[in-house]
């Protein structure tokens, strides 16, 4: 189980935020994983609606907007999906974009639970 | 309007005011008939009051003189009616000590009055600037218009200082003129005309946040009285600012060191002089003084700071670019997980973030907060980082801020369009946090230069300003009605004065019209203010173009005014009258959906002997004005004989 989660998230990134806290920002963690968790279900609902219209601008905005605020908690699978995600909706290579999209809800699924784990 | 806003507040019976003696001393010397005998009378009933007048007294006068020993010595020195205005601020402030708004510090606020008045008495007696006790009174009393809005509005005044403590960028007299239509200065100044202070008082109050010069002949009291305040005021917050404080008033506490004249060494010594008094009149009036500056803090930065000295940034008067200091920072980024982390480091870092979630609200931070440094993502929905950048570089106040900004590796190959954009640096996400935070150290180095520049330029401009036309600003200001243009009541009745004093030894005939629009509370009312004022111009125009060479019109009061006709005797000041009525009814004003003309009623009266003073003139003229509004409105009425003005007997 430990082994899978070190692949879902990046420990030295989720160190590093919690340095934070040890230098003077008492409670940051907690918050911006809550904000985290708060924000990305619409936005992933945004990514969605967009691909299943074609509107491959939209597709590139959303997915660039989670490639960051996932990179910020070290959710490098995540990071890495929607960074193909945005530069296939670059490219216009709409295809390939849907099978890409039905990954993430359970890679979310995942992060979110590790994420409750390393609390 | 003022005036209005103030005596409501003074309505509301809560303004401070003076109690016990000093109430007494206010009745006494607003009778007119006194001396120095009633004076000390009244006064020396408080030995504790006594001896503080006397111990001003002494502090203020040349050294070689015999010491004042006794109340009388004193008020024939400094003057009686200097007397009672000490008298009167002694009892303020000892009778104004708490109060029930919350936020307002009471103690603070009256250990920095005494401060300043002990600066301002200094400084007076440095520069030879007016008289030292004066000075000292005046300015002990210069903020207690703060006082009066928190005792009028405890919990309202408490919000507005709480709002002011959390975002020190906010302004306090433009907070004050939104909540009470009315700020704190103007209440100052209102006060003191309350109390029966001299004139120059109030006026130096109201004129202290103007640029203002020394002049040779016009206002000399006024404006010998403001540029003490001006330096007292920084003198005074310096004695009680903290030593991050002290360093932010280093600046402006050099230039009072270059108006004052004084090198380095004297003006430390000066400093300590206005400490050690300030310090001694807080023992005396029992005010805190030794919680807050401590006389060594003094001295070091009027000597110039330390070398070693890790928190000094600015060097006598100059910034050093590579000192910390803590900035003031606006992230911007539309996914706000990014924008929570960024902040927390800059936070943590040591600086003031400000946030925002996309490009326009960014511009309009930009412009209301002035960061010094702006932080943003590139990508971002509506206007995106870039843009920002490129509108900022477009407006004057953005042209100067750094702009740092953030890139994701995919952009990176377009920086080179970013840098012509106008950022300054740019940093790719995602950034170790130790490379932003040097970045943006590397960004204060400009930022410090950058001010340093400014501040340059702040003092070239000041220094090269001519002095003749701050002075003419400042009389036109003081005797100019700011909405219609036209002298104001003040300058009439100086005007008026004059005119009375030659026809006392002329007898050539004096004449004057007091006029008022008819029905101009329907006009507000039923149009609104804007109209109403629209109105008061398009009137105030008209009399000017009608009237005579050497008459003279102003806005005495809301819809009312007057004319001074000199040399011109009954039947002259009607004709005149008459042709203003004629233009003004045949006058259409368009404003709004306002189209129509307006009528006034006029009085006219002209000096006659057993007239009493000017004021009788003008008496005689309002009764004409009451005549034509009773018959009717829109015309002209000569106001009786004075015999025939005589009451009936019952």
């Amino acid at each position: 189980m430990s082994d899978t989660n070190d692949n879902i998230l990046d420990m030295e990134v989720i160190g590093a935020l919690r340095a934070l806290e040890e230098d003077g920002a008492p409670g940051l963690y907690d918050e911006i994983v809550e904000l985290f968790l708060m924000d990305t279900p619409t936005r992933l609902q945004d990514l969605a609606t967009a691909s299943a219209e074609g509107d491959m601008k939209g597709v590139e905005a959303a997915a660039h907007s989670l490639k960051g605020s996932c990179g910020n908690l070290g959710a490098t699978t995540l990071v890495d999906l929607f960074r193909r995600i945005e530069q296939l909706s670059r490219e216009e290579l709409v295809d390939e974009i849907p099978n890409l999209v039905g990954q993430i809800g359970p890679e979310f699924d995942r992060v979110q639970a590790a994420l409750k784990e390393a609390k | 309007m003022i005036r209005k806003q103030f005596d409501e507040l003074k309505n509301s019976g809560r303004l401070p005011s003076p109690s016990g003696i000093g109430l007494k001393i206010m009745r006494m010397t607003q009778t007119d008939s006194w001396d120095i005998t009633d004076l000390v009378g009244v006064v020396s009933a408080d030995p504790a009051l006594t001896s503080r007048i006397i111990k001003l007294a002494n502090s203020a006068q040349e050294a070689g003189l015999a010491a004042i020993a006794t109340l009388q010595d004193a008020a024939v020195r400094v003057g009686a009616r200097n007397v009672s205005n000490q008298a009167l601020s002694f009892s303020l402030v000892s009778g104004n000590r708490s109060g029930r708004c919350a936020e307002f510090d009471y103690d603070r606020f009256w250990s920095l009055s005494l401060a300043t008045g002990v600066a301002a008495g200094q400084i007076s007696k440095q520069a030879g600037l007016g008289a030292p006790t004066e000075a000292f009174t005046c300015a002990l009393l210069s903020k207690v218009g703060q006082l009066g809005l928190a005792s009028v509005h405890p919990s309202a005044y408490s919000e507005l200082l709480a709002a002011v403590h959390e975002d020190s960028s906010l302004e306090i007299a433009s907070l004050e003129n939104e909540r009470f239509a009315i700020n704190s200065r103007e209440v100052t100044a209102a006060l003191m005309e309350d109390w029966g202070m001299p004139e120059y008082f109030y006026e130096a109050v109201s004129y202290q946040k103007r640029s203002v010069a020394g002049d040779e002949t016009t206002n000399k009291k006024t404006i010998e009285l403001v540029l003490t305040l001006r330096m007292a005021a920084t003198l005074g917050e310096f004695c009680l600012a903290d030593e991050r404080g002290q360093v932010e008033l280093w600046p402006a506490m050099a230039r009072v060191r270059d108006d004052l004249g004084l090198d380095t060494d004297e003006f430390q010594e000066f400093c300590e002089s206005v400490a050690a008094e300030w310090q001694e009149w807080g023992a005396n009036l029992s005010l805190s003084t030794s919680d807050c500056a401590e006389l060594k803090d003094i001295e070091r930065l009027a000597g110039g700071f330390e070398p070693h000295d890790a928190e000094s940034i600015i060097v006598d008067g100059e910034i050093d670019p590579d000192k910390f200091r803590s900035l003031r920072i606006l992230a911007v980024d539309d996914e706000p997980v990014s924008l929570r982390v960024l902040a927390g480091q800059l936070k943590i870092a040591g600086h003031e973030v400000l946030m925002a979630r996309d490009g326009e609200e960014a511009l309009a931070m930009t412009l209301e907060h002035n960061p010094h440094i702006v932080i943003s993502d590139w990508m971002m929905p509506k206007m995106d980082g870039l843009e920002l950048c490129k509108a900022l570089r477009r407006a004057q106040a953005g042209r100067s801020v750094y702009f740092l900004l953030l890139t994701g590796r995919d952009e990176e190959d377009r920086v080179v369009e970013a840098f012509e954009g106008g950022i300054d640096d740019y940093v790719a996400k995602p950034f170790n946090s130790k490379i932003l935070l040097a970045r943006v150290r590397a960004g204060l180095r400009l930022v410090n230069l950058r001010e340093q520049v400014d501040l340059e330029q702040i003092t070239q401009r000041e220094k090269t300003a001519e002095l003749g036309v701050l002075t003419r600003q400042l009389r036109e200001a003081a005797f100019t009605d700011p909405l219609t243009n036209l002298p104001n009541r003040r300058f009439c009745m100086e005007c008026l004065e004059t005119e009375w004093e030659c026809w006392i030894k002329s007898k050539q005939e004096l004449s004057i019209i007091t006029l008022d629009i008819d029905f101009f509370k329907s006009v507000n009312d039923n149009h609104g203010h804007d109209v109403g004022d629209a109105v008061l111009c398009a009137t105030s125009d008209v009399m000017k173009k009608v009237l005579r060479d050497g008459d003279m019109v102003a806005r005495i009061g809301g819809e009312e005014f007057l004319v001074i006709c000199p040399e011109t005797g009954t039947e002259g000041a009607l004709i005149c009258a008459e042709r203003i009525r004629v233009a003004i009814e045949e006058n259409v004003i368009e404003s709004g959906g306002f189209k129509s003309n307006v009528t006034i009623s006029s009085g006219v009266s002209t000096a006659s002997e057993g007239m009493e003073d000017a004021y009788a003139l003008i008496k005689a003229s309002d009764d004409a004005l009451y005549l034509a509004k009773g018959d009717g409105r829109n015309c002209v009425r000569v106001a009786p004989p004075r015999d025939l003005q005589l009451p009936r007997s019952a």
